[in-house]
């Protein structure tokens, strides 16, 4: 049996392989990069927006090439309940300029780009292929196995970005303490509207686009939902707690459906044709809840390594995902030229770039974001309160701001001590 | 002798059987029409569509000396119309490389100035224009089959194979194998198309699951060509114009969106199902019962409950 | 044994508006029935020595189709240049184009050229036929079964009725297979090897098909015979349907799977066909 031998193996042709292995061929290292769609992207699922600028390092001018739908130029904050909406709606020019902000693109196109530079500069890429399994010898990891004939690949450096729930990250027993294991479970769909009625009802122009971040929209289960545009398919989705959703008895279909009935999202959607239907985890956990990120001989990137950034306004996976997978393929192709077994240069670079930064100063939003409070009571306050001010009640005279807000907290059962003690959470969370 | 007409129909005949499509394909002609092969006689006589009928009888049907032989005697007409039937899509290539002519395949029309195609799995209609002499084949189903007309007397065309032109050699024609015969003599079938089967996921599955519940309901199981060229049914089980033409009084279409070729070989079912998400496929048109649902969801539904049925005796 | 199979490149997944008839399409590879004739043609060269060579008539990304058969097993590949977008122009008739382009790429006539019964573009099955015919070789089309008979083939192929045909295959012959039968998996290493072999390709210049027009495809209206009553009356009745009780089609849903069962079931118990639930109901 032959064994084929390479200085590293990636697996996983997500956003985290794909730059994990692009390092690597660049730094002249030998990769295979496994991945067990037929294609990178074919069954990988998000919602729709990547944040570029993690791009800038590798690739100069990526905005060029990338195979974006739009450009995000429009982004919405939108509080809802049943019956109410509450908007903050932010647009820029600028961010339809290069190095421009957040994209739109499909998975099955950016992954197979993103891929494809892998494999330009060398990395070799095989589909439809499983890692099935790592090899082994004394505790250090040495390979994987595929479910390929004769499909052992020696390695020095087994880098795991298999996504969220990585099955070899568990089996080197990288694994986050279980009671810090949080996932939420994403589903969403994608709806075809013609181009044209895309601009109109969006109020968009060219290549621009917008993102609608939304919460208050997932009947009460911790989550919150999302809305966002391509060229001519729309992508909505809800992003729902695990146990919340046991705990309602509700299906996430139900929830979505009802979201997009929702009297403020429904305009958007008419007459739009369901093309795709998915549903996937998030590791939304952040920074409490990562393993280890790596054994001797192996690292793990991306979801994987539960990278992803999802915090109420921010979902942010993709570059993440690019960050880690940039640095795990430094640190490996760093270990690889010194002929050294140490990985922890990948720790380090996390930490010096945006990855570990960002989840550091984030690590208690997911917790706060998913607070019962802000979950079921702030969305109703808030559009509450809204609608008290914009109320015309003559020939009764405006109540003060002060005298609404206090009277809409207390309807809602929130003392302003609570709230008080969520703005300072809030502000040291996010601020 | 009358002289041929601008628009004929070839029709191959094996042991005068007649193949599917040949009333239609003579019909779209005017009724006049070419019976090439073997028994071409007796087959006359079955003829429904037919008004004048030229007859060459031949030792054997064989596309590469049929094509050669007939190309000359064909010189003249500048419509020639075959059935997409096995032999008739066999031959009508041949034909056409033969008489240096093009081939337009899987017409649902056809007249002497204008065809139309059938594309993209049938969601396709592609017209053209006519203006030289062509070869065409007929989707057999896509026309139906007018009222009998009186037909004259055969006029026998002499026909000489060559043969110096390579042909594969018949070993045997096996009648069809009973799992064929059960599908065709069916009364009930329940037919499962792409639909069924979750992307992704393997059909074999959904094609036993299917089985048991026509089984539960006295049925038999059939499919689509999706589903056959996945593997996961036999080619048996293929219902349509390339594969089995079956006439059940029940159709239950489970995710079938109803494309000619398939419904082609359905003949006349007195009661048809259809559960799809698409209300307005062709499928779910034609249905006397259209159920807008998830046909593996419904599927899975059925099994539980005619099983736990059957269960409990 | 020369053996040559035939993979297409064309789009897998093929739209059509249901409005305006625009064709958009996905996905470029070889489908079910390509991939079957690459296994009987690797097949059929184990047991009885023979060369496989792939061909693809398609753009150099085509050559990731002969990638994949190089891995599998196949000895040789070759690509012959042509670049198809999925023009309606093509689509009326591209068989005899494709024969063609094939040919270009066959220094000798091989023994035996294994194709898909269609591909899922072009979709007329016509290529093989046209091939037969521009080699001067004997052919089979949409075979579903191939066997050995010492140093022959037999192809079983369907016949109208569920019969079949076993044809013995001289050579040169092209046969046309349908899918079902898997392609083997490929070995780690021989994919590996695969995608560092350079693939020679052939030029090729195409001729383009007819002017055409092309819609949305509806059913072609039936021809009804005519009524056949003798009083005006009566015909009108007939035609129109008057009278004549029978249930109209209903369109019910979306439902849930339950539902959707009741509705199955109360239907089929309407119309008479018993079930087994039912039976088994009765019997206790
Ligand atoms: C509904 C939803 C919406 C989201 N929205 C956004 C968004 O708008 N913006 C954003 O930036 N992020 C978003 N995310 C998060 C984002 O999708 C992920 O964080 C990101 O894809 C992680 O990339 P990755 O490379 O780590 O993993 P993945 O993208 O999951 O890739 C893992 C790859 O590994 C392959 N693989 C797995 N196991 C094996 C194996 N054993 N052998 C071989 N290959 C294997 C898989 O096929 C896959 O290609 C969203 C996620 C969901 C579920
Ligand atoms: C020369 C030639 C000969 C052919 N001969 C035959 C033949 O003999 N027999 C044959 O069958 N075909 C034949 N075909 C193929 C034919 O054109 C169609 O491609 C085929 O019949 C389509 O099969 P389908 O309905 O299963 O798949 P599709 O056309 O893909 O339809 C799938 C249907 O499932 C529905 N659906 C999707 N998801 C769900 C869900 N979750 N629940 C419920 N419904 C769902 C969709 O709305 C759609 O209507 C032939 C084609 C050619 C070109
Ligand atoms: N572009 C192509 N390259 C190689 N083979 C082809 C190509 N197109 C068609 N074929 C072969 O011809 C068969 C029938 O195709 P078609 O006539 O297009 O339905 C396919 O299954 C292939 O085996």
């Amino acid at each position: 049996m032959s064994v084929e031998r390479v200085d590293a193996v990636v697996v996983g042709a997500g956003p985290a392989g794909s730059a994990a292995a692009l390092e690597l061929a660049r730094a002249g290292r030998s990769v295979i990069l496994l991945e067990r769609g037929p294609f990178p992207g074919a069954k990988n699922v998000y919602g729709g927006v990547v944040y570029g600028r993690v791009l800038d390092e590798v690739l100069p001018n990526w905005w060029e090439e990338v195979p974006v739908q739009r450009w995000v130029t429009r982004r919405s904050t939108m509080v809802l309940t049943d019956t109410q909406a509450l908007t903050v709606d932010f647009r820029t020019q600028d961010w339809g300029r290069a190095p421009h902000n957040g994209m739109t693109t499909y998975r099955a196109d950016f992954d197979s780009w993103l891929a494809g530079k892998a494999v330009a500069a060398g990395a070799q890429l095989v589909t439809s292929t499983v890692a099935t399994e790592l090899l082994r010898e004394g505790g250090r990891v040495v390979g994987v196995r595929t479910d390929r004939p004769d499909g052992d690949i020696r390695a020095d450096v087994v880098i795991a970005c298999d996504g969220v729930n990585s099955f070899l990250a568990k089996q080197a027993g990288l694994l986050p303490t279980a009671d810090a294991q949080h996932h939420t479970l994403g589903v969403k769909e994608t709806l075809a509207l013609p181009r044209r009625a895309i601009d109109e009802r969006f109020g968009l122009r060219g290549d621009d686009g917008a993102d609608f971040e939304v919460l208050g929209c997932t009947g009460g289960i911790p989550g919150g939902g999302f809305l966002y545009t391509n060229r001519d398919t729309i992508s909505i989705g809800v992003v729902l707690s695990l146990t919340g959703l046991a705990e309602a008895g509700r299906r996430p279909e139900d929830v979505l459906a009802d979201f997009k009935s929702h009297p403020a999202i429904a305009p958007y959607l008419r007459g739009a044709e369901l093309k795709e239907y998915s549903a996937h985890m998030i590791p939304e956990g952040g920074y409490r809840s990562m393993p280890p990120l790596s054994t001797d001989g192996m690292l793990v990137a991306g979801d994987a390594a539960a990278m992803c950034l999802a915090a109420g306004i921010w979902l942010e996976g993709v570059n993440f995902a690019i960050g880690s997978g940039l640095a795990a393929g430094r640190a490996a192709a760093e270990a690889i030229a010194t002929g050294s077994r140490d990985l922890s240069g990948y720790r380090r670079r996390l930490r010096d770039n945006f990855v570990l930064t960002d989840h550091e100063n984030l690590q208690r939003a997911p917790h706060l974001v998913l607070s019962e409070r802000v979950q079921r009571q702030y969305p109703k306050l808030l559009c509450d309160l809204a609608q008290e001010v914009f109320t015309v009640r003559n020939p009764e005279p405006k109540p003060g701001l002060r005298k609404l807000f206090r009277r809409t907290a207390a309807r809602h059962g929130i003392r302003l001590r609570e709230l008080a003690a969520d703005a300072w959470a809030g502000f040291r969370t996010f601020g | 002798m009358t002289e041929l007409p601008e628009v004929l129909a070839v029709v191959v005949v094996r042991d005068a059987a007649l193949p599917s499509g040949a009333d239609e394909a003579i019909a779209e002609c005017g009724g006049a029409v070419l019976l090439v092969g073997t028994g071409t006689r007796a087959a006359a006589g079955e003829l429904t569509a037919a008004r004048t009928v030229w007859t060459s009888e031949v030792p054997r049907v064989a596309p590469g000396a049929l094509a050669a032989a007939l190309a000359p005697v064909l010189d003249s007409v500048p419509v020639v119309l075959l059935p997409a039937s096995p032999d008739g899509r066999d031959l009508a290539a041949r034909l056409a490389f033969q008489m240096d002519r093009r081939l337009f395949a899987g017409a649902t029309s056809c007249t002497s100035t204008h065809v139309e195609l059938s594309r993209v799995d049938d969601q396709l209609a592609v017209e053209v224009q006519l203006k030289s002499p062509v070869v065409v084949t007929l989707q057999p189903g896509a026309r139906g089959v007018p009222e009998p007309v009186p037909s004259s007397e055969p006029v026998e065309l002499p026909l000489e194979l060559p043969d110096d032109v390579l042909d594969a050699e018949t070993v045997q024609v096996l009648a069809p194998d009973p799992e064929t015969v059960e599908l065709t003599e069916a009364d009930r079938i329940l037919g499962a198309g792409a639909g069924l089967v979750r992307p992704g996921e393997d059909g074999t599955t959904a094609m036993r699951t299917l089985t048991e519940v026509a089984a539960a309901l006295g049925a038999s199981a059939g499919a689509t060509r999706v589903i056959t060229d996945a593997g996961w049914a036999g080619h048996d089980r293929q219902i349509g114009t390339t594969g089995v033409v079956v006439d059940p009084d029940l159709y239950v279409a489970f995710g079938i969106s109803g494309a000619s070729q398939h419904v082609g070989g359905l003949g006349r079912p007195e009661h048809v199902i259809s559960v799809n998400t698409d209300p307005s496929c062709p499928m779910t048109a034609m249905a006397d019962l259209g159920i807008i649902a998830d046909a593996p969801a419904v599927l899975d539904e059925l099994a539980r409950r005619l099983n736990g049925a059957a269960d409990e005796r | 044994m020369q053996i040559v199979a035939a993979l297409s490149w064309s789009w897998q997944r093929t739209q059509v508006d249901p409005l305006t008839g625009a064709v958009t399409a996905e996905h470029r590879g070889s489908n079910a029935a390509e991939l079957a004739a690459l296994e009987h043609a690797l097949r059929l060269a184990e047991e009885l020595d023979g060369h496989v060579l792939a061909v693809t008539v398609g753009p150099p990304e085509a050559d990731e189709v002969l990638r994949t058969a190089l891995a599998a097993g196949a000895h040789e590949a070759i690509r012959v240049e042509c670049d198809g977008s999925p023009d309606p122009r093509l689509l009326a008739s591209n068989g005899a184009e494709t024969a063609r382009a094939i040919a270009t790429a066959l220094s000798t006539t091989p023994d035996l050229v294994l194709c898909g019964d269609r591909s899922s573009d072009g979709a007329t099955g016509t290529t093989p036929a046209f091939l037969a015919a521009r080699l001067g070789a004997a052919q089979a089309l949409g075979a579903v079964r191939l066997e050995t008979e010492g140093s022959k083939v037999l192809a079983h192929r369907r016949l109208d009725g569920g019969s079949r045909e076993v044809l013995r295959l001289p050579a040169p012959a092209v046969v046309s297979v349908e899918g079902g039968t898997r392609l083997r998996r490929a070995s780690l290493p021989a994919v590996l090897a695969a995608q560092n072999t350079a693939i020679p390709s052939v030029p090729f210049e195409t001729q383009p098909g007819p002017a055409v027009s092309t819609r949305p495809r509806r059913p072609r209206p039936r021809e009804l015979p005519p009524p056949a009553a003798p009083a005006a009356h009566d015909r009108i009745l007939e035609l129109t349907g008057a009278l004549v009780e029978r249930t109209p089609p209903t369109i019910v849903g979306p439902l849930s799977a339950s539902e959707a069962a009741d509705a199955l079931l109360e239907y089929l118990q309407r119309h008479g066909y018993s079930t087994v639930q039912r039976e088994a109901a009765e019997q206790s």
